[in-house]
């Protein structure tokens, strides 16, 4: 443990892990501010600016790797102030924020927020970032709704999570656009101010349709550019000017690896699904959205590789649950049977690890669980999730996803989307 | 101009190209088969399965061959030869039942059948299930 004296205006960079007590004094850390007797953590890989308000000490303990450094000057543009200030005086409601990926996104949002939440007021902080989620587990929508400051974004418990099933809204654009939507217009009746954090897709086809997409549905009243050119620009020529603030990516924000993503993100996900217990939902209760899989209705095919079969809406045929994939002929000899085009097959097994999202009757994500295995011969799903029994009571909706989590929390590729 | 609002046309017309782009049918069929191959094993990501299909044929020198690689050798006024590599020495190349001289070689082209590993390791998963 070290007692550091403090001088007001003094900037310090502290790493983390360390464990931090203001004896004596005031400092303002991302926005959040801490007088004499608080406390605050930072963790592994975190470091965090520290600008002192007022004289004092500070007591820190420091893990392993913590240290702690002065700068020269402050890292936090004074432009940063002046729009929080912006925002609050014009009653910016909705703001958007654009960037790619690795221009601090997360590090400005919770900047923001805390300077709005010191006018007493309710912040609501949408993260749409699937792939690398804050707020909720990866693969989701996260909803947070703030009322007293914080440090890290991924501190914030998820009030409200919609489920996408993908780290990338690449292939669930429709649950990904629908989920912001919904969100979005539940987040405005809880909240003063609404800041969007969005994914770093930004450029080709599906960057250039999603964002255009988020625009049109939140109709936000400002738009944050973070970018260190014009690289953002071709997102916002149609919006009236008024309602754009171009900010430049601070020179701090890191270059995260592929592989350092995924291990923050398997963090996210192990620490989501830590307490998981095991659950058996009956067949015959359960009802399923986003999947073939129990939209039809149950029938007998005579093959004994077939262990579960539907019938589905006209042409799409039958969904069978194979044990080994149909031979040629025994598909011909099916379709003939039945009179039908298509079958579908889906291989048993194929299930384990498959991620759901648990919703109740009004199909609120109540949680997120992962699949062991559909057991048809006593009519059940059993999934590992980390829903208290209480809540899984109320499970009356599964809805699919394509991505594998283990029990465990790490990541296990995914099924193809459409074949469940 | 509407945008595409997936991959899939991108990694459809890649495929048309690589059949166009090489006379050698088998080879171009294994391309195509290993597209497919990789598709399956990132079946969200028909951009990176796209990403991985460019760096399939990878020009090689000789030296850098071994036995059991795929290749395609293009001869001086011979058809190309697509096969396994069966064995190579400094001076004779075997790909599948037929012997090469390597001075005959005009260019060799091997299947890389390692493209997901190199250009994203990260989607590479335990094979539990």
């Amino acid at each position: 443990m070290i007692t550091q004296k403090i001088n007001k205006s003094e900037i310090y960079l502290l790493s983390g892990p360390a464990e931090i007590k203001v004896n004596s004094g005031l400092v303002s850390v991302i926005g959040a501010e801490f007088n004499e007797g608080k406390r605050f953590n930072v963790p592994t890989g975190k470091r965090v600016p520290i600008e002192i308000l007022l004289d004092g000490k500070l007591e820190i303990n420091f893990g392993d790797t913590g240290r702690i450094e002065v700068l020269e000057k402050r890292t936090i543009p004074e432009l940063w102030d002046e729009l929080a200030e912006k925002i609050f005086k014009e009653k910016r409601r909705k703001i958007l924020i654009l960037g790619e990926v690795d221009t601090g996104k997360s590090f400005f949002t919770t900047y923001i927020s805390n300077k709005l939440i010191k006018n007493k007021v309710t912040v609501g902080i949408l993260d749409c970032d699937v792939g690398q989620s804050d707020v909720g587990p990866p693969g989701t929508l996260g909803l947070a709704i703030c009322d007293k400051e914080f440090l890290f974004l991924s501190s914030q418990p998820a009030d409200e999570i919609f489920f996408i099933g993908s780290l990338s809204p690449g292939l669930h654009l429709t649950s990904f656009i629908t989920g912001i939507d919904k969100l979005t217009t539940y987040a405005v009746t809880k909240t003063d101010f609404l800041i969007i954090d969005t994914t770093g897709w930004v450029q080709g086809d599906g960057g250039r349709q999603v964002k255009q997409s988020k625009i049109d549905i939140i109709q936000p009243d400002l738009i944050i550019l973070l970018q260190r050119n014009k690289e953002l620009e071709h997102l916002v020529r149609t919006v009236h000017p008024d309602n754009i603030f171009r900010l430049p990516v601070s020179k701090k924000a890191s270059n995260t690896s592929q592989g350092d993503r995924k291990a923050l993100r398997e963090l996210v996900s192990i620490n989501y699904f830590k307490n998981s217990k095991s659950y058996s939902i009956s067949l015959d209760k359960i009802k399923t959205e986003r999947s073939y899989f129990k939209s039809g209705y149950e029938l007998s095919l005579n093959n004994e590789k077939v262990e579960y079969a539907e019938r589905l809406s006209a042409w799409e045929g039958i969904l069978a649950f194979v044990t080994e994939l149909l031979t040629p002929d025994e598909l011909a000899d099916l379709k003939k049977e039945h009179n039908v085009f298509n079958i579908r097959q889906f291989k048993t097994g194929t299930e384990k690890y498959l991620t759901v999202a648990l919703l109740d009757k009004n199909r609120r994500a109540l949680g997120l669980g992962n699949i062991e295995k559909f057991d048809f011969k006593d009519k059940a799903i059993i999934l590992h999730s980390p829903i208290s029994a209480d809540n899984f009571k109320k499970v009356e909706i599964i809805q699919f996803g394509s991505n594998r989590t283990n029990f465990s929390g790490k990541e296990m590729g995914f099924i193809s989307p459409g074949s469940l | 101009m509407s945008f595409s609002e997936s991959d899939f046309p991108g990694l459809i017309s890649l495929i048309e190209g690589t059949l166009k782009k090489y006379k050698n049918s088998d080879f171009a069929v294994a391309l195509v088969n290993e597209i497919i191959r990789v598709y399956n094993r990132v079946p969200l990501y028909p951009g990176i399965a796209g990403m991985c299909a460019g760096t399939m044929a990878q020009t090689v020198t000789p030296d850098k061959i071994k036995a059991g690689d795929e290749v395609l050798v293009e001869l001086e006024g011979s058809p190309s030869q697509f096969g396994t590599v069966k064995e190579i020495s400094s001076d004779e190349i075997t790909v599948g039942n037929s012997k090469i001289s390597i001075s005959e070689t005009v260019s060799i082209l091997k299947l890389n059948k390692n493209t997901l590993e190199e250009i994203w390791p990260t989607l590479i998963f335990p094979e539990e299930v």
